[in-house]
């Protein structure tokens, strides 16, 4: 191999004795100066026309991309989902709820299904599922403590009873949306609310379920109104006594916040760390509990409050179209409906097709400009 | 009055003239040629200023542009005149400062070494001959040299290695390749 250093230091002095063109540097830099002033503007797109070009076929892509994603969303949703949709929204909107109760839908609906018809023989059952809701209801059951009060005294004599029922309605066809008004209505004359509303609506047979709360005062005019909306199928009504479930929890709140309170004492007089932690520990305890009742306390106050109905509305599914049966053709009628249906074929596969075409066209057309633009400037950076 | 970046510009082209005419020289081995490769690069550089990197960056463009307009020159199919061959450019009889300071002999030996080195690069085909120009004349690192022929790094590394190979097989260069090749063993 060559030694490098020796070899460029020669290479040096070989080039250094190539003499330079005198005033050579003062040609091309006065040339240089001469040409073009300022080309600084040649940026990217050279050609006016080329840059007019771009921005078609930019604004042609966005158009197609558009219109591809469009397309495709479309057909993705079918055409009862979209008719599904469009009944929910035109349904929901008269969903109206008082806020104590803002809180407690859509949980009141499981805890009322799974309500032991004899609560009081398993209490446990009912503190767990009041357990897993209390921290939605503690909250909202406090600030209305005395309306809830008003409406419980126009319930059956100071007793707190919760009262569920189901119906099953079945309706007339194409009155669908006419009975989910009718029942949002009844719902709100009686100083209740929709608290939870589905519909599903098949190809032929719309149905939905509803879940209303009125107070419970109300509950057995509201259910004899709601009977007469429809052929009742099915209907059940339940009434539970928790008032000796509600007199406990009170008791137990009592008692706690008592045994709080006493903690509070004892803390204000500790004097080391270690007992105040300890009472702090304790204090924190209790604190939850407390808690813990008043959400389970709140959550039967609600329910005491208002009743709850469930109401499924059934259209009856459309009866079978007699098949018609098929006249004599004569061969002619034949033809001509052999004509009208190819004709109809190529014109629906024309269309379905001008849309991929058009996709090419646009890519080609984008194609096209890119290479305009970039080509030119690539080739002189290349040379 | 500030300066502006083309008058930076300017003055740089400026300033690199004498090594961009010896390197279009060493290639093109025409002193027309390399005056006018030159120019047609200054040009092109001037033109395109706006998109030309600023700093360092821009001098392996230069030389991108100046080798790919020498390449070009060597491509014709014609050449105007007929090249040099080897060191036969006219040297004015001014000697250089630097032979000034050195003894005759040592500079008449020192010369016809370099003109050894001319003639043997003048041998090598045009793609490694500018690698080689590239790396120890102009001074440019392997990654320059990459962005200077549009090629990778690894294979500037390949050309300089195959080039030093031929220039020490080079009999007129015996006396460079010879130590190394000593230490080698």
């Amino acid at each position: 191999m060559i030694d490098e250093e020796a070899f460029a230091a020669l290479l040096a002095e070989h080039a250094e004795r190539i003499p330079i063109p005198p005033a050579a540097i003062d040609t091309v830099l006065a040339a240089s100066l001469r040409s073009e002033p300022s080309e600084s503007g040649r940026g990217r797109f050279a050609h006016p026309a080329a840059r007019v070009l771009g921005a078609a076929a930019v604004v042609l892509v966005a158009v197609g991309a558009v219109w591809t994603v469009g397309a495709h969303s479309n057909r993705g949703a079918a055409p009862t989902e979209r008719a599904d949709r469009a009944r929910s929204n035109s349904t929901l909107p008269q969903v109206a709820s008082p806020p104590t109760s803002s809180a407690v839908r859509g949980s009141v609906g499981g805890a009322q299904r799974t309500t032991p018809p004899s609560y009081g023989s398993s209490p446990d059952t009912l503190q767990q599922q009041f357990g897993t809701t209390h921290g939605n209801t503690a909250a909202a059951a406090s600030g209305t403590d005395s309306a809830k009060a008003l409406l419980r005294s126009e319930s059956t004599s100071g007793a707190l009873v919760v009262r569920t029922g189901t119906l099953d309605l079945r309706i007339a066809r194409h009155s669908f949306g006419q009975t989910v008004g009718r029942v949002t209505t009844t719902a709100a004359g009686a100083g209740g609310f929709v608290s939870d509303a589905k519909t599903f609506e098949s190809a032929t047979t719309p149905s939905g379920s509803m879940t209303i709360r009125v107070p419970s005062a109300r509950f057995d005019a509201t259910v004899a109104k709601l009977r007469a909306l429809g052929t009742v199928v099915s209907a059940t009504t339940r009434g539970v006594d928790v008032t000796g479930r509600h007199t406990d929890l009170q008791a137990r709140l009592r008692a706690a916040a008592a045994t709080r309170d006493q903690y509070l004492t004892v803390l204000a007089q500790a004097t080391n760390i270690g007992d105040i932690l300890a009472v702090q520990d304790r204090i924190q305890t209790v604190q939850t509990q407390i808690e813990q009742l008043q959400g389970q306390i709140g959550q039967l106050d609600d329910q005491a409050t208002f009743a709850t109905i469930t109401v499924s509305i059934t259209e009856p599914a459309p009866k079978a179209k007699p098949v018609a049966r098929p006249a004599h053709r004569s061969g002619l009628s034949i033809a001509w409906g052999d004509a009208r249906h190819g004709f109809a074929q190529r014109v629906e596969g024309l269309i379905s097709h001008s849309g991929s075409a058009l996709v090419i066209a646009l890519f080609v057309l984008l194609l096209g400009a890119l290479l305009r633009v970039f080509l030119p400037r690539m080739r002189r950076l290349l040379v | 009055m500030g300066r502006t970046p083309e008058d930076d510009l300017a003055d740089w082209l400026a300033a690199g003239y004498a090594r961009a005419y010896r390197t279009a020289f060493l290639l093109v081995r025409d002193a027309r040629d390399a005056e006018e490769a030159v120019q047609e690069a200054y040009l092109r550089v001037w033109r395109f200023r706006a998109s030309l990197p600023d700093g360092a960056g821009r001098e392996p463009w230069l030389y991108r542009v100046l080798v790919n307009t020498c390449y070009s020159f060597l491509r014709r199919e014609v050449p105007r005149r007929n090249r040099h061959s080897g060191a036969e450019f006219e040297i004015d009889g001014a000697a250089t400062p630097e032979s000034a300071d050195r003894s005759p002999e040592a500079a008449a030996e020192a010369s016809e070494a370099a003109d050894a080195v001319g003639a043997a690069l003048a041998e090598l085909p045009e793609h490694l001959r500018a690698t080689v120009v590239l790396r120890y004349w102009t001074g440019l690192s392997e990654r320059e040299i990459a962005t200077a022929i549009a090629r990778r790094p690894g294979t500037v590394r390949s050309r300089l290695h195959e080039a030093r190979r031929r220039l020490a097989m080079d009999p007129r260069l015996g006396a460079l390749a010879a130590p190394v090749s000593e230490e080698a063993r």
